[in-house]
């Protein structure tokens, strides 16, 4: 068969040469994984912009509610042994924080860590309040009275009480080995979490708690502006956080994190039990851009 | 030649192809010159019916139209067909050469069938024999049409008819080389003020005094078939039957069976692993000739850079998104029940996986093989969906190799 001197444009003999020069320094080519479908048609989510603070990560598409019920995940809820349906408010509740995780991985999606859940809060906060252009997953910016509704959704002192589990789980131990009336004092806290790697892949890391983490409940409480404005790595309060509404519980031995608010207020919890549930208690989704 | 029907009217632009709007009538003039039969699919008052009709004029008096109907058996058809025909199978009388002689005198080139799902299945297989040029009798197949055929039918079957189990949709996506659903394209207001206004008839419109165009069809068909295929469409179209047919680990979806996609695992599940199968090498034909129809087609209509790989991804998307390959279950959940939609999707993936890098491999490949060398390095560079690419070069090269 004939072999053609030019395929795409490209001059086989200078493709050849070159590739040969650049072989002499060149590793052994990596194996290639199977590509992801790019997301196309998602109008319901909205880019978190991984740039948004000084430790970068992979751009990442949040949804804009809390997860839904559909017919996919009627598909993936028969698999998981799980039966849902929307709440009142039209999102999936009464699912605990391992169900609600396990979901949204079989969905194909990620559940908001603290850091993620707190990046994404402030991208709407400044979409709202200073009116920072916010994209939706097409490249399309936002109409800000969305965004003012999503914000308003996630924070409002209102009722009925709406509220979603967070990606992250504590674990204390004792590194100094101080008794305390309570026992053993745990004074090393671990947080287990996804994180966004830079190229994109999702890795569940168990970090060392920030050393800076606020570990006081406050009730009431820390402010909001200022936990969106300057949190830890991790996402969670810093110990000079300064006071305000929001209400704050620290995290404790086998906790899970939330964050919901109600008539009452609003609230992140980092003390919740993993096996609780309740009606208004769902879950949000993100994906990797 | 480009086809401007009379009837029918609409300006929805179906795609853009190396940069030119195409539309409904520019499909119907690359089937026709690609020689690729045609079902419009669609809700009734889609102006399907009229569509064909339009086309049956420029086929002067060697067209035919046959209603479909579930009463019509294959003694009907045949009856319509050549009268002569029949009766010489009635009477048992007729030898190889009475046949042929009777076929010869079916000139007909192109077969409109309207609402073909309402006929039962031995019909529907003489149609799709009719279609594409021959009548079989006993066995043999005696061709029709003086070496040019084409069948462009027409039905509203719904969503079932892509389920594999289905007879009528395996026979559709066997014998149909282009499916297209006309909802999706519906005419525009503009359009169908025109319609109403010159004209108040709600009945499909038939030229008294059509005008015979089939010499200038058919040679627009040959010259379309003479033309040399660039060796990129023939690379593309080998990524759609093997490329796609990977699954991690060396695993086949074709050799998974009923086992795809449900039975594939891991990170492959967010990829289009599960969202698509191979194309079929038959497939492969039809996107390679629609994209050449659609390649001559736009630079007719003005297009300067012809991108290849353009045209053969639009082509692939309009031959396959009826075809049973796609996952049916993630169209409905993820697509909305849009197998466009669903195959723009797949159309973007593969994008990325004939990105300026690999474009640049394979013109190295290339120029590799044709100097009938294997450099492993290089050929290592075709690993996973692209590990047949590494086979073709391998093979290509040992053709090249010069004696010893």
């Amino acid at each position: 068969m004939k072999l053609p001197s030019k395929v795409f444009g490209i001059r086989t003999d200078e493709a050849y040469s070159e590739y040969l020069e650049q072989s002499k320094t060149k590793k052994e080519p990596e194996k290639q994984v199977q590509p992801k479908i790019p997301v196309t048609n998602l109008e319901g989510y909205i880019i978190l912009p991984g740039d948004l603070r000084s430790d970068k990560y992979h751009d990442l598409l949040v949804e804009v509610s809390r997860l839904k019920y559909s017919p996919k995940v009627e598909q993936v809820a028969t698999q998981l042994g799980l039966n849902l349906q929307n709440n009142d408010q039209g999102f999936i509740g009464s699912i605990n924080h391992e169900q609600a995780l396990g979901l949204n991985r079989s969905l194909e999606n990620i559940t908001l860590a603290p850091r993620y859940f707190n990046d994404f809060l402030y991208l709407i906060y400044q979409g709202v309040k200073d009116n920072k252009e916010v994209y939706d997953a097409k490249g399309k910016k936002v109409d800000p009275s969305l965004l003012k509704k999503i914000w308003d959704d996630i924070t409002e002192v209102r009722s009925p009480w709406r509220a979603e589990w967070l990606n992250a789980k504590f674990k204390g131990e004792s590194k100094s080995g101080i008794l305390n009336k309570l026992g053993i004092l745990e004074d090393q806290f671990y947080i287990t979490y996804d994180k966004v790697m830079d190229d994109g892949g999702v890795k569940q890391v168990t970090e060392e708690l920030d050393e800076d983490t606020l570990m006081k409940s406050r009730t009431p409480g820390i402010s909001l502006e200022n936990w969106l404005k300057n949190p830890t790595i991790q996402g969670l309060p810093r110990k000079n956080v300064q006071d305000g509404n929001l209400y704050y519980w620290k995290p404790t031995n086998g906790s899970v994190a939330g964050f919901g608010a109600g008539s009452d207020g609003t609230l992140l919890s980092c003390d919740g039990d993993p096996a609780s549930s309740n009606v208004a208690l769902g879950v949000r989704a993100k994906k990797i851009k | 030649m480009v086809i401007k029907l009379n009837t029918y009217r609409n300006s929805t632009e179906i795609t853009n192809v190396n940069g030119v709007p195409i539309y409904m009538h520019d499909m119907v003039d690359a089937s026709l010159r690609g020689k690729l039969n045609l079902f419009l699919q669609g809700d009734t008052g889609s102006g399907k019916t009229q569509l064909a009709r339009d086309v049956m004029n420029y086929f002067g008096n060697k067209s035919m139209f046959i209603l479909g109907r579930n009463d019509m058996d294959t003694r009907e058809l045949f009856q319509q067909v050549n009268p002569e025909f029949m009766r010489a199978l009635k009477q048992g009388y007729a030898t190889d050469a009475k046949f042929k002689e009777l076929t010869d005198k079916i000139n007909y080139n192109l077969m409109v069938v309207d609402e073909l799902p309402n006929c039962v299945p031995a019909v529907r297989a003489q149609l799709f024999n009719l279609f594409d040029g021959f009548i079989e009798v006993d066995g043999v197949a005696y061709p029709i049409g003086s070496g040019y055929s084409v069948g462009i039918a027409t039905g509203n079957v719904g969503q079932q008819f892509t389920e594999s189990s289905n007879e009528l949709g395996r026979a559709l996506k066997d014998r149909m080389h282009l499916i297209i659903d006309t909802d999706y394209f519906r005419p525009q207001p503009i359009d169908t003020l025109e319609i109403l206004t010159k004209d108040r008839n709600p009945r499909v419109k038939f030229d008294r005094n059509p005008e015979d165009r089939t010499i200038s069809i058919t040679d627009a068909h040959k010259k379309l078939a003479e033309e040399e295929i660039p060796f990129e469409k023939y690379i593309i179209a080998s990524y759609l039957v093997h490329g796609l047919d990977y699954l991690d680990g060396g695993q086949s979806k074709i050799a998974m069976k009923s086992g795809w996609p449900n039975k594939v695992q891991g990170h492959q599940t967010g990829s289009d692993a599960t969202l698509i199968l191979p194309i079929s090498p038959r497939a492969a034909k039809s996107i390679i000739t629609l994209s050449q129809a659609l390649d001559q087609i736009s630079k007719e209509k003005g297009a300067t850079n012809i991108d290849l790989y353009d045209s053969m991804m639009k082509s692939f998307k309009f031959v396959s998104a009826y075809s049973g390959i796609l996952n049916e279950a993630a169209v409905r959940q993820t697509y909305h029940d849009s197998h466009y939609a669903a195959m723009d999707a797949v159309l973007d993936t593969t994008k990325t996986q004939f990105d300026d890098n690999r474009k640049a491999l394979i013109a190295s490949g290339i120029e590799m093989a044709g100097k009938g060398k294997k450099n492993a390095k290089l050929l290592n560079e075709f690993s996973g969906r692209w590990g047949f690419m590494k086979d073709l070069l391998e093979k290509l090269a040992e053709q090249n190799e010069t004696p010893k």
